[in-house]
């Protein structure tokens, strides 16, 4: 029977222009990856929202399928507060063979202010299994 | 098996050069694989590709790194590297259907 589920993983990011290699695997039961979605976890005060607060590349299946190498965007408190959307999700429909290694990279843009914040990136996998 | 893993039955290949000009160098964009043979690489330099992102560190690389597309290299201060070397790969046919 297939079903909907959703993994995340989360990347920790702690020096400016820090480049952050991402090799996971999914669950064995997961036949299609549907959506993507990456988001910056953490506020940082001298920072208005930005469109390109980091980039993330993901290859799927030993990398025989690179759908994904997009900007990840930052939104600042106050426009989280006034905001009426949220950041959305990537659609995909991109198969996944059992055991297939998911590779890839986030990189900081180096749009924080001195003094640099660590911070984490949270990457949600939409997937169905069955 | 590399190759094959990835639905390519055949390719060209051939050794890419990168000359490093300046402290930036983008290439241009190609649909070829880029596998780095350089060593002796200055710490600090970084090499960011569509697939894959490379920050030298105290020490080399120690696997295979394997690049694709347009690679943007940045050069640290200081650093005396004049070139890099690849082996590309372009896939002409595949194995898909």
């Amino acid at each position: 029977m297939e079903s909907v589920r959703r993994i995340t993983r989360v990347l920790e990011v702690e020096s400016s222009g820090a480049i952050v290699p991402i090799d996971l695997s999914l669950p064995t039961d997961a036949k299609e990856c549907f959506g993507l979605q990456a988001i910056v976890v953490g506020l940082f005060p001298g920072v208005d929202s930005v469109d390109d607060f980091g980039e993330f590349s993901v290859s799927f299946n030993g990398k025989a399928n690179h759908p994904v190498h997009q900007l990840v965007p930052y939104e600042s408190a106050q426009s989280r507060q006034v905001s009426t959307t949220r950041i959305g999700l990537l659609p995909l429909s991109t198969k996944l063979t059992s055991g297939g290694r998911i590779t890839g990279f986030y990189r900081d843009l180096e749009r924080q202010t001195e003094p640099f914040k660590s911070y984490q990136v949270r990457i949600s996998f939409n997937l169905i299994t069955e | 098996m590399l190759l094959s893993s990835r639905g390519v039955a055949d390719c060209y290949m051939d050794f890419f050069t990168v000359p490093l000009l300046g402290a930036e160098f983008t290439t241009p964009a190609n649909r070829g694989w880029l596998f780095l043979v350089s060593d002796s690489l200055p710490q600090g330099l970084e090499i960011i590709s569509e697939t894959h992102a490379l920050k030298v560190g105290a020490s080399q690389p120690s696997s295979l790194q394997e690049f694709t597309g347009q690679l943007l290299v940045k050069l640290p201060e200081g650093a005396t590297l004049d070139r890099l070397d690849f082996i590309r790969i372009i896939p002409t046919t595949s194995n898909e259907k």
